[in-house]
């Protein structure tokens, strides 16, 4: 049952070009992209509240990765996902798509505080 | 033209037919209402009763049970998790603020929590609506619910934590009273609408304290509070987290996933339990439809009938002048008010049934429904008006057909 | 010419009425069609009084029918003075009927669960939406010349007597220039017939207009101009003009 998300679909692995000592940088294909509508699949990070307007969206399924867990570093390949209307989110292990506009670049959330490198905001999703 | 004579004619020729029809669509409908409005509110009130529980951390064990004792004080006995930690957390710049929970006494039914003054307010929101919060070890604040008046003094019963309704003294707590233990009321919290309303707060290092653990200081009159700097700090059942920023969160949800610890957002159980919550809607919701549909169709048979047996009297009407057209008004606002009336006062009486389950569930847990129809309740209602006045189109159509000649023998 | 105030209302003549080798037949399954009016042909003159008798079956209801436009005939003709009521399609048949007929059951047919004066405006309420306070007036006048109270109470409650004199008054309604009574008064005791007929009658001719019934009632059939006899006999109804009574067209 399919209701069509639109945009260019892009994959985590398709996020960086290439892990250094200084960081990370992102790649060509991100950039260009940026600004514009993309569609991701992914896993839904356990929610913080389960009604929310923003949630993380992971390559991995966080929740159910007991090695994962390991790292107490925040993954490096997780996206910001900010949504159009607040919505109720799924359980961790869920796999999602998510469609929305592609926002590139270091930004604090003033309500939250977070800082994310790479967001989809004005975005809806489903399960997939 | 105007048909409402006509219409008003038929429907007191019903008699009690025009009440009971309505009133059999109506307990249809008002299923179907009552389901999504407690659901709906079932879900928003209680995950507002999570919203200062960001982040728990707990000893190794079911996460629901964590969640439902902590956030819904539902008594159960949860193992211990080491209480070294709270002065880790209170080191960890990741923690804006971090509480125990302790609980196990009770005092006329009420449970009494361990915690520090700073939860008890959670986290500054609060304010105490009577009095203050507690800042030395034999005081309490109390919630909202309590009936208990300040300056009261109480002792505290070991365990048995009744259900509701609390307030009284049962045999068993007379016999495991705390003896030498006073606490005095000296302040109340406001309204939160979750069963935290019937709770007494106390500080932590009185609960350590009543069971002979020390106070969880280095010295005898410490001020209350972290950092906690005995030799070696009590445990406690859970931690309750504020983690500074959302990345601090999930930092801190990692880190104390192992190492003997469990740790989680209470909104990941919440959301486990609101899919499960949906799913049943889901099968009550077809079970509501099919039953829906059922009535509907019988009505719309019952005027189908009714039409049937009125023929002569339509044909009349036609004889007297009246032309095809009106007799399908007449016979389709008959229908469609009957069952409109019926779909509406559903709404209604949905809302009140939903109404009535909110206190009950109210009774039971302290968990304060807020029932409301909203939207989705009133468009489906609607909805079915809209289905309703098809469904009256047809015994109109019916009418509509028949000669008159022939209906005048 | 009296030189007082307004001058009399011209009274209007209705037109004639003519029924001319009307033919009705039915046609029922496994059964051969039979003719319920074969050629039947009368007239009934502007303001007169005819009646319809016969034995039942007879097909004299079948004949009322065909005269208000409810039927159509297979054959023949029914003319209301120029207007050629059989040519006229459905639609346009209702409304010469509801313009010039009035109709009176042997069962009454009111709306029981109406009032008096609710039931006499009830043929407005089908081309008006709002009431027309000339029509509530007329209403209240012809309840009052039937002899009942306006705001009398739903016609359920009413005696027979007072039903029929109520489903009178509706006929009357619309000033038609044309009554189809049909056994009016095979429903009620003596004393109470005898009163219909008289209301009747006279109501009818204080509104100019013509009248056609049909009854068993010989009172009721006295008082008529002429009376024909429908009889089925066999399957060949025949029209004959016995029974004439020449009283005068008034």
């Amino acid at each position: 049952m399919a209701l069509a998300l639109d945009g260019a679909p892009l994959q985590f692995d398709q996020l960086y070009k290439s892990f250094g000592i200084r960081g990370y940088e992102l790649s060509d294909a991100l950039l260009a992209l940026k600004g514009k509508q993309v569609v991701m699949r992914g896993y839904m990070a356990p929610p913080l509240k389960p009604e929310s307007h923003f949630f993380v969206l992971t390559g991995q399924p966080l929740a159910l990765c007991p090695f994962c867990q390991s790292d107490a570093d925040w993954p490096a390949d997780i996206v910001v996902i900010y949504l159009r209307r607040a919505a109720a989110l799924v359980g961790g292990g869920d796999p999602v798509a998510v469609s929305g506009r592609l926002d590139v670049g270091s930004w604090t959330d003033p309500e939250t505080g977070f800082v994310s490198q790479i967001r989809i905001v004005d975005a809806s999703f489903r399960r997939s | 033209m105007n048909p409402w004579p006509v219409v008003i004619a038929d429907l007191r020729a019903l008699r009690w037919v025009a009440w009971a029809a309505p009133l059999l669509v109506a307990i249809a409908v008002a299923l179907g209402v009552a389901i999504s409005a407690q659901e709906t509110a079932l879900r928003r009130s209680s995950a507002q009763a999570a919203d200062d529980f960001d982040l728990l951390i707990g000893a190794p064990g079911s996460h629901t049970q964590l969640v439902l004792t902590t956030v819904y004080l539902q008594p159960e006995a949860i193992p211990l998790v080491d209480g070294a930690i709270l002065n880790a957390l209170a080191g960890d710049e990741r923690v804006r603020a971090a509480a125990p929970i302790a609980f196990g006494d009770s005092v006329r039914g009420h449970p009494v929590i361990g915690t520090t003054a700073e939860f008890a307010a959670r986290w500054g929101r609060a304010v105490p609506s009577e009095g203050r919060l507690f800042a030395r070890e034999s005081e309490a604040v109390v919630g909202a619910e309590v009936g208990l008046r300040l300056g009261e003094t109480v002792t505290p019963s070991h365990g048995v934590a009744t259900r509701r309704p609390a307030g009284t003294d049962g045999e068993d707590e007379a016999r495991h009273r705390h003896e030498g233990v006073r606490y005095t009321v000296v302040g109340r919290l406001p309204r939160f609408g979750t069963p935290w309303d019937g709770a007494i707060l106390v500080p932590i290092e009185s609960v350590w304290e009543t069971h002979g653990l020390g106070n969880g200081h280095a010295t005898e009159d410490a001020r209350l509070g972290p950092p906690f700097d005995a030799a070696r700090v009590p445990g406690v059942p859970a931690i309750v987290v504020k983690p500074r920023a959302v990345a601090d969160a999930y930092g801190l949800r990692a880190q104390y996933r192992q190492g003997g610890t469990v740790a989680f957002f209470p909104a990941e159980v919440l959301v486990g339990l609101y899919t499960a919550l949906g799913d049943v809607r889901d099968v009550l919701v077809v079970a509501t439809t099919l039953n829906d549909v059922l009535v509907f169709t019988a009505t719309t048979m019952l005027l189908l009938a009714l039409a049937g047996l009125r023929r002569r009297r339509y044909a009349v009407l036609r004889a007297l002048g009246a032309s095809r057209s009106y007799i399908l008004m007449s016979v389709w606002l008959g229908a469609a008010l009957i069952l409109a009336a019926g779909c509406l006062s559903g709404l209604v009486l949905g809302g009140l049934a939903a109404w009535v389950v909110g206190q009950l569930v109210e009774q039971r847990t302290g968990l304060v429904l807020a029932v409301a129809i909203g939207w989705p309740e009133v468009l489906g209602a609607l909805g079915l008006v809209v289905v309703g006045s098809l469904m009256a189109l047809l015994p109109a159509v019916a009418s509509f057909r028949t000669p008159v000649g022939d209906s005048l023998r | 010419m009296p030189a007082s105030g307004a001058a009399e209302p011209a009274v209007r003549r209705p037109p004639l009425l003519a029924i001319t080798d009307l033919v009705v037949e039915r046609s029922e399954a496994s059964r051969p069609s039979r003719r319920i009016l074969d050629q039947v042909t009368f007239v009934v003159e502007p303001g007169a009084v005819i009646a319809l008798t016969g034995p039942s079956g007879a097909g004299k209801t079948t004949l009322l029918h065909a005269v208000a436009g409810l039927v159509s005939p297979d054959a023949g003709t029914v003319s209301w003075g120029d207007l050629d009521v059989t040519a006229l399609p459905e639609a346009g048949r209702d409304r010469w009927r509801r313009d010039s007929v009035g109709l009176v059951f042997q069962d009454f047919q009111l709306l029981a669960e109406l009032g008096v004066i609710e039931n006499i405006l009830l043929p407005v309420r089908f081309d008006h939406w709002r009431m027309p306070r000339a029509a509530v007036e007329r209403a209240e006048q012809l309840a009052t010349r039937v002899g009942l109270d306006p705001r009398g109470p739903r016609a359920g409650m009413l005696s027979r007597g007072e039903q029929q004199r109520l489903a009178i008054a509706r006929a009357l309604m619309r000033s038609p220039q044309l009554i189809l009574a049909d056994e009016p008064t095979a429903s009620l005791d003596a004393d109470n017939s005898a009163r219909i007929a008289d209301l009747l009658i006279e109501t009818t001719r204080e509104a100019a207009a013509s009248i056609l019934l049909v009854s068993h009632d010989d009172d009721l059939l006295g008082r008529a101009g002429r009376v024909h006899r429908l009889e089925g006999g066999g399957m060949r109804p025949e029209l004959r003009p016995e029974l004439q009574h020449e009283r005068g067209v008034p």
